[in-house]
């Protein structure tokens, strides 16, 4: 059996535990922020997001500085957040699916930015996340290219067909 | 921003409203921000639900009396092979038996030995009519000749399907 050290107990280094929690603290928006585009759902976010969290716990000595401690934790939540899509869409019948994508806007009533937004849930998982992560997480390429395990070249084709298929609806509907 | 759309869509044709909108989108406010003063509690509650969690799938208790009993039943399996092995090898028929056997026995055992086997391998005949299979229909047309004078006129219109129930029937009188 795995053993998991307990991070809020006193025999524990304290300098983890303050680590942790201002990993925490810092992280904790962007992160909720991108799984929730992701996911298009608050319910799924909020799991998926405090499950990041989690895994980065217990995963905590494993991280060799060798990205930033964003990248990593982006990364982690990437995977997460596939992996509850794929169960969702194990448990869902694909017809249902298009209801689901526009279950959670945050909109009220603005037409085009429910358009832009239905845009981007419709993109394919891999698209969806290098545009959430190019154009409102800011990352650079090199980083997305990390966190989502694809070389530059293929991202940054990614993020073309995402941006022009957004552009086009955004066009579209303010003509 | 700016610089953000421009590098993000490739174009420069966005008047003001349309700027204002994707400015709108990307910094929509998705959930409250009260939902982040308790994010960090929900982590540590999950992360002490994860230990628990564990801790009480196998209890420390349990686990020493599990790996006892475990321990038992291992050796148990193991001295009840080596006994089977040990029986085997005590009361198996040696080599030398063998042999002697083959060689000495007495010429009616092994007699009886290949009678039995040829028995087991002859496929059992189908039930005969006859109960004198040694005595062909020649045979017993001779014997009819003998018991009736005036065979050659009893046989004129008698086919031969006939001949042969006759001799079944003459074989049926006599044996029962």
């Amino acid at each position: 059996m795995k053993h998991v050290p307990n991070p809020f107990s006193n025999e524990n280094a304290l300098s983890k535990e303050q680590q942790f929690r201002e990993v925490i603290a810092q992280y904790q928006k962007p992160i909720y922020y991108f799984v929730r585009r992701m996911l298009n759902n608050h319910e799924d976010a909020h799991d998926v997001s405090q499950n990041t969290f989690v895994i980065a716990w217990e995963k905590w000595d494993q991280f060799r500085g060798e990205s930033k401690r964003s990248t990593w934790l982006h990364t982690i939540a990437y995977r997460e957040a596939l992996k509850c899509i794929e169960r969702k869409s194990k448990n869902v019948s694909s017809q249902n699916l298009p209801e689901m994508a526009s279950e959670d806007f945050p909109f009220d009533g603005d037409e085009i930015l429910i358009a832009l937004e239905a845009a981007m849930q419709s993109l394919p998982e891999k698209q969806k996340a290098v545009f959430i992560l190019r154009y409102f997480e800011e990352k650079t390429y090199e980083e997305i290219a990390a966190i989502t395990d694809t070389s530059v070249g293929a991202l940054k084709a990614n993020y073309h067909h995402a941006a022009e298929k957004i552009k086009t609806i955004f066009k579209k509907r303010n003509t | 921003m700016k610089n953000n759309f421009d590098d993000v869509f490739h174009d420069q044709d966005f008047d003001p409203t349309q700027m204002e909108k994707l400015a709108v989108w990307k910094n929509q406010t998705l959930i409250e921000e009260a939902y982040f003063d308790k994010f960090q509690t929900c982590v540590q509650q999950r992360i002490r639900m994860n230990i628990e969690i564990q801790s009480i799938t196998i209890p420390s208790s349990q686990k020493s009396s599990l790996g006892r009993r475990k321990r038992i039943i291992n050796s148990t399996i193991l001295g009840l092979a080596a006994l089977f092995v040990l029986m085997f090898f005590v009361f198996r028929p040696s080599s030398s038996e063998k042999t002697f056997t083959a060689s000495h026995a007495p010429q009616a055992t092994l007699q009886a030995k290949k009678n039995t086997s040829k028995k087991e391998t002859i496929p059992q005949k189908a039930p005969a009519k006859s109960h004198h299979p040694i005595d062909t229909n020649e045979q017993k047309i001779e014997k009819l000749k003998t018991e009736n004078d005036n065979w050659e006129i009893a046989m004129q219109d008698i086919s031969d399907e006939e001949l042969e129930d006759m001799i079944w029937e003459l074989d049926w009188e006599e044996n029962f």
